[in-house]
């Protein structure tokens, strides 16, 4: 599994290990592996970064306590982004305001302090924000993980209980969907 | 109006941010609710422990040196007659009459 260049790259193998033999040394590793990746993917779901953050920390929390329960039959990368999607749809059934947020700085309806953490200047990536969290579900989170974390088709089906050939399907609707609401006055 | 969008423009740019030092903070707190105790990575508790342990090892190393050397040294240090002399001329008349009293009959100096 890829990872960004900022984060500790210690192997899915290793941090496994290490959880086994020592939870808390392993887990040190694992969340230096995987903390950014699992905000970021559970912040582009929920939009606001306060129930990001809520949410990751559940997921955080959730990964350390079942950690026996990972049985290894299928790869750490996506029994932790199943925790996280969980975690996040959650959040977002919870609270649809991050919707509605990008939806008016889209329509310049809101003026809102930086302190949200949402950068309304950048039409263009708030544009295409408000494109992904348009699709379905699981569009939506094909094209996430195989666009912005790099997932293999194979990790995303596990993370999301589908099959490769279905997440491949809904991965290249979405991106066909994308470029159209792009590329429309809408 | 048409647009024509391109991935490899906008890149995984996201309109999003963090606030400074959240993902440290994030871990801390993961930390706490997990009821992981220490603020400390297990790998640094365990170099300072190694240190302590090394340190409480070289001091006691050091101790017993410093024993046994003082120990052997008492015995090699080489005093010259004058020093003797020098050092029991500097006694009070009634220490030296004790020392002359206790060592007067004994058998080691008096052989």
């Amino acid at each position: 599994m890829k990872t960004d260049n900022r984060q500790t790259t210690y192997s899915d193998e290793r941090i496994v290990k290490a959880m086994r033999k020592s939870p808390e040394e392993g887990f040190r590793l694992l969340m230096g592996k995987y903390r950014e990746p699992v905000y970021w993917h559970i912040r582009r779901l929920v939009v606001v970064h306060d129930d990001a953050q809520d949410a990751a920390q559940e997921a955080f929390v959730r990964i350390f306590r079942s950690f026996d329960t990972f049985r290894g039959d299928c790869s750490l990368g996506s029994w932790i982004y199943r925790i996280a999607t969980n975690e996040a749809l959650r959040a977002a059934e919870r609270n649809k305001e991050g919707h509605r947020l990008l939806r008016a700085a889209e329509e310049a309806t809101l003026l809102l302090p930086a302190d949200n953490y949402i950068d309304y200047t950048d039409l263009e990536a708030v544009r295409l924000q408000k494109a992904i969290l348009s699709l379905p579900r699981k569009q939506q989170l094909a094209f996430n993980m195989r666009y912005y974390d790099g997932l293999s088709y194979a990790e995303i089906a596990d993370a999301t209980g589908s099959t490769a050939a279905n997440v491949k399907a809904n991965y290249h609707a979405a991106k066909e969907k994308i470029v159209n609401y792009m590329n429309s006055n809408d | 109006m048409e647009r024509n969008f391109d991935f490899e423009k906008i890149e995984k740019r996201l309109p999003y941010t963090v606030p400074d030092g959240f993902f440290d903070r994030l871990e801390a707190d993961v930390m706490r609710e997990a009821g992981i105790t220490t603020g400390k990575p297990a790998c640094i508790r365990r170099r300072l422990w190694h240190k302590m342990t090394l340190a409480a090892a070289s001091a006691a190393a050091a101790v017993a040196m410093c024993v046994v050397m003082n120990v052997e040294t008492c015995g090699r240090q080489a005093y010259g007659y004058d020093d003797v002399e020098q050092a029991f001329s500097g006694l009070s008349n009634d220490d030296q009459a004790y020392i002359l009293q206790v060592y007067q009959d004994d058998i080691f100096m008096n052989q």
